[in-house]
């Protein structure tokens, strides 16, 4: 934090200082998830990776079109396009990462844009955060893809993370019921 | 029943014995056009699994070829297909993808059909219809024919296709693979995951006819993603021992009877375990034979696919000459413990979904395919679909029908010799006459 922001900080009211903090640890998150996205779009899938705890749970549920009401079950039983473990993401990684992989032979140009940023604080060390994206994929010369959709993620402040925040947990719901794209071989 | 295409032509198209393929035949409108009226309207299409409408007044929609079909379930068990279009003005009487009703109503004025499809209500009819309406004769445009086998519904347009055991005939024998190979029977995980492919859905469905030689050069990044660390990835070889089968009503398969690496890559550990801790069951209930297949594809044409050991039923909707939506559902052993299901969808998904590591690659190859197709030149050159044509076909004592070696593309030729004789024959007789001849020069060759 600049000495700035300390300045104003020391000299607010306690009310001020807690809306403060709420502004600064917005940003940081903010600018995380932008970072985040960089990685992607830059193809530096091996610290994106180094970004999610070992523990993480990275889901991606299928939707439908229900009578009553949209539904998602992310629980138990149900599909999910991706349901993986720190390790399993290593494998889409390596596999990225592999030179034989043919989607991405050559590189899709990809763009994800990050937008409507919630932060609630879980405690002084996880922060639950509700952010919607856009990624743009265009292949080759006319194949282009838009995948929109929110992610629920669990932020955990991590000294070892490249980006100071760890991912812990994601969920990501795309807006799609009938998947529109050829291939879900990208990172959201 | 009209067809805007010459017979004598799209014959041309296909030349079975020298194995040449037309392309055009993957990116023609009126060849589409074409399918939808005499194959999607005529042939036995796979519509849901049964567990998708457990209960009377169940419903799931789905598509025949482009037409949207509500399988309902039926207060005595049995299942009907409806064409979801009110006969009034035409809007969709359901727009949700599966779900519960008592009665299907049309949202625009009202028109009420029971679960048989019968027009039960029309709002004001009275005033509307002084001289009174024949409601009898505007109920829900209903399959001709819908029959289950094995957990699977299918069902057909053709008051005159032959039964769907019939139909199945000799491939029943391999879906049994898939669909009978435990005592506790099959459970349906979840419900259907769907994603487009922009690309003719024959070149999917032909995959799963036979296809499991495109592996080695599809999918080395699968390989190299799943294996330990400490694999010797020079070392790996896919399996070269294995059977293909081709039907005269142009279903295949294929066949892998030795697991080797494959096994431990999709299935997930817990999945692979039961596997093969299952395969006495199997052997018992099935014979040696099939419990010692350790990689099958089936399709039974023209869209039912089933895929072990991943446990994915699919099913390949065309939207175009060009696109197509792929369906595509997780079997699991309903005797297995919960940890064990769960584990082997996830890993199913993990391997064959949207977003599987091999999974992208076919939809890279089917869509590289569509692309070259733009052109006049790559839409009329013709294509070879001749692996294994020197190779014998016939009799083997292990399969029944038709039996190659896994690396032929006879099934594939199998697939489209069919789809010449549905769209040339004007009738089931004409139909089977044709694949009778077909196997009697067969058997010559």
């Amino acid at each position: 934090m600049t000495s700035a922001a300390n300045s104003v900080l020391s000299s607010a009211t306690p009310g001020h200082r807690a809306r403060l903090d709420d502004l600064v640890l917005h940003h940081e998150i903010s600018q995380f998830l932008y970072a985040e996205a960089r990685l992607i779009d830059e193809r530096d899938f091996h610290t994106w990776l180094d970004l999610f705890s070992e523990d993480t749970r990275y889901l991606l549920p299928i939707r439908r079109n229900n009578v009553d009401d949209e539904f998602t079950d992310p629980s138990g039983m149900e599909l999910a396009h991706f349901d993986d473990t720190k390790e399993v993401l290593t494998r889409r990684v390596v596999r990225m990462a592999s030179a034989v992989a043919w989607t991405e032979d050559p590189p899709s140009i990809q763009r994800h844009l990050i937008t409507n940023v919630e932060v609630r604080r879980l405690d002084d060390e996880e922060f639950a955060v509700h952010s919607c994206f856009q990624a743009h994929r265009y292949r080759l010369d006319r194949d282009v893809e838009v995948f929109t959709g929110s992610r629920d993620d669990v932020l955990r402040r991590d000294t070892n993370s490249p980006l100071g925040f760890s991912i812990a947990a994601r969920t990501v719901l795309l807006d799609h019921t009938t998947l529109l794209a050829n291939n879900l071989n990208i990172f959201l | 029943m009209p067809i805007a295409i010459d017979p004598e032509e799209i014959r041309r198209l296909y030349d079975s014995a020298e194995g040449v393929i037309n392309p055009a035949i993957f990116a023609d409108e009126a060849i589409y056009q074409a399918e939808l009226e005499r194959i999607f309207g005529r042939a036995w299409v796979l519509l849901c699994p049964e567990q998708q409408i457990p209960r009377p007044g169940d419903f799931f929609n789905t598509y025949v070829g482009a037409d949207r079909v509500m399988v309902v379930r039926q207060k005595d068990g049995s299942v009907k297909g409806l064409l979801n279009q009110c006969r009034h003005r035409g809007n969709e009487l359901e727009r949700a993808d599966f779900g519960h009703r008592k009665m299907f109503a049309c949202t625009y004025h009202g028109w009420a059909y029971d679960l048989e499809g019968k027009l039960r209500s029309v709002p004001r009819e009275e005033l509307v219809f002084p001289d009174g309406f024949d409601k009898s004769a505007w109920g829900c445009v209903s399959m001709a024919q819908v029959d289950t086998y094995k957990g699977l519904v299918f069902g057909t347009w053709d008051p005159t296709a032959p039964p769907l055991r019939d139909y199945l005939g000799d491939a029943a024998w391999y879906a049994d693979i898939f669909l009978d190979r435990w005592d506790g029977g099959l459970q349906l995980m979840g419900g259907v995951s769907k994603w487009i492919i922009k690309a003719n859905w024959k070149l999917i469905v032909e995959q799963f006819t036979y296809d499991l030689a495109h592996a080695e050069s599809a999918h080395p990044s699968a390989l190299i993603a799943s294996l330990p660390d400490d694999a010797n990835m020079a070392e790996m070889r896919l399996p070269t021992q294995g059977a293909q089968f081709s039907s005269p009503s142009g279903h295949g398969a294929g066949m892998w009877t030795e697991g080797g690496p494959v096994l431990d890559l999709i299935g997930g550990p817990e999945g692979r375990d039961y596997w093969r801790e299952s395969l006495p069951e199997v052997e018992r209930r099935l014979g040696k034979a099939r419990a010692d297949v350790a990689v099958l594809t089936v399709n039974i044409f023209p869209t039912c696919a089933m895929f072990d050991p991943t446990r994915q039923l699919r099913t390949v909707h065309p939207v175009g000459p060009d696109e197509s939506e792929i369906w595509a559902w997780n079997f699991v052993p309903a005797a297995a413990p919960e940890e064990v299901k769960r584990s082997w969808s996830v890993s199913t998904m993990r391997a064959f979904g949207a977003g599987g590591l091999f999974e992208a690659d076919d939809s890279t190859m089917w869509r590289g395919i569509q692309r070259t197709l733009r052109g006049a030149v790559g839409r009329r050159s013709p294509l070879a679909v001749a692996m294994g044509r020197r190779e014998s076909e016939g009799p083997n004592p292990d399969y029944p029908g038709r039996v190659a070696g896994a690396c032929s593309e006879m099934a594939a030729r199998g697939m489209y010799e069919r789809w010449l004789d549905l769209l040339t024959c004007d009738t089931w007789t004409e139909i089977d006459q044709a694949a009778k001849a077909r196997f009697a020069e067969g058997a010559r060759r």
